[in-house]
């Protein structure tokens, strides 16, 4: 298990000092690694649009 | 770890702050804006920020109120050196100073009862292999509130947060401590959502009496932060417009 970004992110950033284990890089949309994700939820707390969910 | 990756200076938004980063991602979590907003700050107040990290919550709590006198304790040396050089570069030596050691020896670091507030944004992941800046590794609710016990003085103040559903267990911590919870205010993402997170203010040797603020929620849609949470961000325009 490990969350997934959807193509709903508007890019803004929130998630990324959010995530324990650093596992959230920046791009036209941000990915998670899902090799570091431990499935805490905290990208999905902050994400205005909704778009982090557990894969 | 950290070492290779170059230092950047991010704007707080805030008086004209700047804090010392390492890497892209920002400074700070929403957690240390949310929970410098929650603490109610005094003329003059005497502050003891445990885990300071980078410094974020002593920059925000002077951005609030100029009068206060900050101390922070850090264990990590990296973040350490990264807060030193944001004080420095704010000029901010005369508000704000910061100790390495940790949290479990407080004692042996700093004198009883010297503080009014103490302030945390708490490890509350549970890797222990982890950051021990967000994972219980070096430092538990249990440290956060004997640390705070000995710092304060008579009815003085701690500032915590911690996810929502560890809130009970934080509130019998601190009250095994003689810290009364006084004050909790959740916050959620949206407005028909659980809570995921919870700012709680205890007073030592206080009587009982809780208040339990309005929810907050961070956004009023998709995109729209809410007013609540432009205030405390102190933003004028809606969030998703600028970017």
């Amino acid at each position: 298990m490990a969350y997934k970004i959807s193509d709903a992110c508007i890019a803004c950033g929130a998630c990324q000092p959010e995530c324990p284990t650093e596992a959230i890089t920046e791009g036209p949309i941000y990915v998670i690694d899902a090799d570091k994700c431990i499935d805490c939820g905290a990208c999905a707390n902050v994400c205005p649009v909704d778009a982090p969910a557990p894969k | 770890m950290s070492e290779q990756i170059e230092e950047r200076l991010e704007d707080l938004q805030l008086c004209g702050l700047q804090i010392y980063t390492r890497g892209k991602a920002s400074a700070y979590t929403t957690d240390a804006v949310l929970l410098a907003d929650f603490a109610q700050l005094r003329h003059q107040e005497r502050i003891c920020d445990l885990g300071t990290g980078s410094g974020i919550l002593p920059l925000l709590l002077y951005g609030r109120e100029n009068a206060i006198q900050v101390t922070g304790i850090e264990l990590q040396e990296d973040l350490l050196i990264l807060a030193r050089q944001s004080i420095a570069h704010n000029g901010l030596e005369g508000y704000i100073r910061v100790i390495q050691g940790d949290v479990r020896d407080v004692r042996t670091l700093l004198p009883q009862k010297a503080f009014s507030l103490v302030i945390s944004n708490p490890p509350y992941f549970r890797d222990p292999a982890g950051d021990p800046s967000r994972h219980q590794s070096q430092c538990s609710f249990h440290d956060i509130a004997l640390a705070a016990a000995w710092l304060l003085n008579n009815g003085g103040r701690l500032c915590v947060c911690c996810p929502a559903e560890q809130v009970l267990q934080m509130a019998e911590v601190l009250q095994e401590r003689r810290l009364a919870v006084k004050r909790l205010r959740f916050v959620a993402s949206f407005a028909d959502r659980a809570p995921y997170l919870c700012l709680v203010e205890a007073r030592l040797g206080a009587k009982e009496g809780l208040a339990v603020l309005p929810q907050l929620h961070l956004y009023d849609g998709p995109g729209r932060l809410s007013q609540a949470a432009r205030t405390i961000y102190h933003m004028e325009q809606e969030w998703g417009e600028t970017r």
